[in-house]
């Protein structure tokens, strides 16, 4: 068993440096303790998952927070290749994307993604999803690693 | 010479035998020729010179049908004859005439000739079978089925642009949507977070440049959210038979607030028709013109509206008037566009109602206009075609 006081990790994979402002904004008024690691792309997110490279000596990753649009390798094949993988596929994987194109949205569940957000233009929306993703995901749900 | 040449014909009418003249056949709308099977003119009528494109038909005796047609033609021509000549039906031959001034279709059908007892006639010299004739100018019929086949190969054509232009524009404005907002809501948000969190460090002009900032997001949010559902809306139709007051119940549900609010009436004179529609996309264009109705209301005047439908001579067409400010009639087409608005800020909506109702309109290929309800208001007037078929006149 973890730490109780162990803070939630979380990777956000996003490319644009806005949209993680916003997210780490967001989050750092969340109420349970989590520590936020950012990768810009899909191959890279992949790469600090297997700690392989220059991610070697990374940490353990609690919940994914995956957006769509993303250069090269985009989110739905990063998280085709996560729930592929047997020693990462039990991580969550919640995408979190301006896209609510239906075929994104179902493409997305039968890849077993574990939810599907769409993100709200206007901040105050946007703080309020990731204020409730929050205390779902940090405080409602067991993760994982708290049992593993 | 000139008078008639001594052929007729008895025919057989409820056992009264009536002979029909030569001048009955020279008159026939074709021409007929009596010909020996090696293709030799042995009699014609008089029609058959306008049918060959010659100034007398009598100039023919003597001479070979078959020379006047090109040589696949004339080949046909003696293939049934052939035929005929076998037992077998010649079929109905299409032609291309070689002679006279320009070349024409001619349709012929041959037959045997034989004499009152149903025995093969032998004419000419040496005397061989003979085969009738019987041509008729076709070329207008033709000519009209290559105009219609021409002018429907063009409309397919134009069809196909037309859907590959509409995909392409739905697809734009949905990527344009999507990708628009990514950047909007990193501005928006910003700004947002500026005033959250450093307020106090702005005096009041930074503060309300702050709001007119999160006023332009709120309002390009808007833009964007309807510019997608511009794109979406009678995209696709599904059409089905409902009752119009069906339709029209629906709508008023969807802005019962506005009439709550408002103290709007809605009232329906009796009967409406079934029509054949999507129902969600004219619900939706309903549910457009009763808002702009109520929200284009004169002050101190409760909005008041009147729906109707009148059978026109392609179609229903259906009346939504109501009492409002009115349209004046130079900015009545600039109504129907996308984005256009004809007042100030002081009334909420970024310009699409009336496009997107036109656009649901026309793609149920019917028309939407604007005219004035005397003695202050508009009366909107879309004319609904008749599409067939409707789900009731397929079932048995």
């Amino acid at each position: 068993m973890i730490d109780e006081a162990a803070p939630v990790r979380i990777l956000l994979v996003e490319d644009s440096p806005g949209d993680v402002s916003l997210t780490r904004e967001s989050l750092r008024d969340a109420r349970v303790a989590n520590e936020l690691v950012v990768v810009g792309d899909g191959e890279e997110a992949l790469r600090f998952l297997r700690r392989e490279d220059e991610h070697a000596d990374g940490r353990e990753i609690d919940l994914v927070l995956l957006d769509l649009n993303l250069p090269c390798m985009d989110g739905h094949e990063v998280l085709a290749e996560i729930k592929r993988d047997q020693s990462l596929r039990a991580t969550p994987v919640i995408v979190l994307t301006t896209s609510a194109n239906p075929d994104d949205v179902m493409g997305a569940y039968a890849a077993h993604a574990n939810a599907y957000v769409t993100k709200p233009v206007l901040f105050a929306d946007f703080h309020d999803v990731l204020r409730r993703l929050e205390g779902f995901w940090l405080d409602v749900v067991r993760l994982p690693r708290e049992v593993g | 010479m000139n008078s008639p040449l001594p052929v007729a014909m008895v025919v057989d009418a409820d056992g009264v035998r009536v002979t029909l003249s030569q001048t009955v056949l020279d008159n026939a709308p074709i021409g007929m020729a009596l010909t020996t099977v090696s293709g030799t003119v042995l009699w014609t009528n008089a029609a058959m010179a306008e049918v060959i494109g010659i100034a007398d038909a009598r100039t023919l005796v003597g001479r070979r049908l078959i020379d006047l047609v090109g040589e696949d033609d004339a080949r046909q021509l003696a293939a049934d004859a052939a035929a005929l000549l076998a037992g077998d039906d010649a079929p109905r031959r299409e032609i291309h005439r070689q002679s006279g001034a320009e070349p024409r279709w001619l349709e012929v059908r041959s037959s045997l000739a034989l004499d009152p007892s149903g025995t093969p006639v032998e004419l000419g010299d040496p005397a061989e079978p003979c085969v009738i004739r019987q041509l008729l100018d076709v070329t207008e019929r033709r000519v009209a089925e290559q105009r219609l086949a021409e002018a429907h190969r063009e409309l397919e054509e134009r069809n196909r642009e037309l859907e590959r232009s509409n995909e392409q524009l739905s697809q734009f404005a949905v990527v344009a949507s999507h990708d628009l907002s990514e950047p909007l809501r990193v501005v928006a948000g910003h700004v947002e977070l500026l005033q959250a969190r450093y307020d106090e460090l702005f005096d009041d002009r930074g503060r309300t440049w702050m709001g007119f900032a999160i006023d332009g997001c709120t309002r390009m949010r808007r833009l964007i959210d309807d510019l997608l559902l511009y794109s979406r809306t009678g995209q696709e139709l599904h059409l089905e038979q409902v009752a119009l007051a069906d339709v029209v119940a629906q709508a008023v549900h969807r802005v019962e607030a506005l009439i709550g609010d408002s103290g709007a009436r809605i009232e329906v004179v009796d009967p409406l028709p079934e029509v054949v529609v999507d129902r969600g996309a004219l619900t939706q264009v309903l549910a457009n013109l009763f808002s702009n109705a109520i929200k284009y209301a004169r002050p101190d005047v409760s909005p008041c509206i009147v729906i109707r439908a009148n059978w026109y001579d392609a179609g229903w067409r259906v009346e939504v008037a109501d009492n409002g400010i009115g349209i004046p009639e130079r900015h009545r087409d600039r109504a129907f566009q996308l984005f256009q608005r004809l007042h100030g800020r002081e009334i909420e909506g970024t310009g699409i109602g009336l496009a997107l109702c036109r656009k649901v309109i026309e793609r149920h290929g019917g028309t939407i206009a604007l005219a004035t309800n005397e003695p202050s208001g508009t009366t909107v007037v879309i004319d609904l075609p008749t599409l067939t078929p409707t789900p009731k006149d397929e079932k048995p």
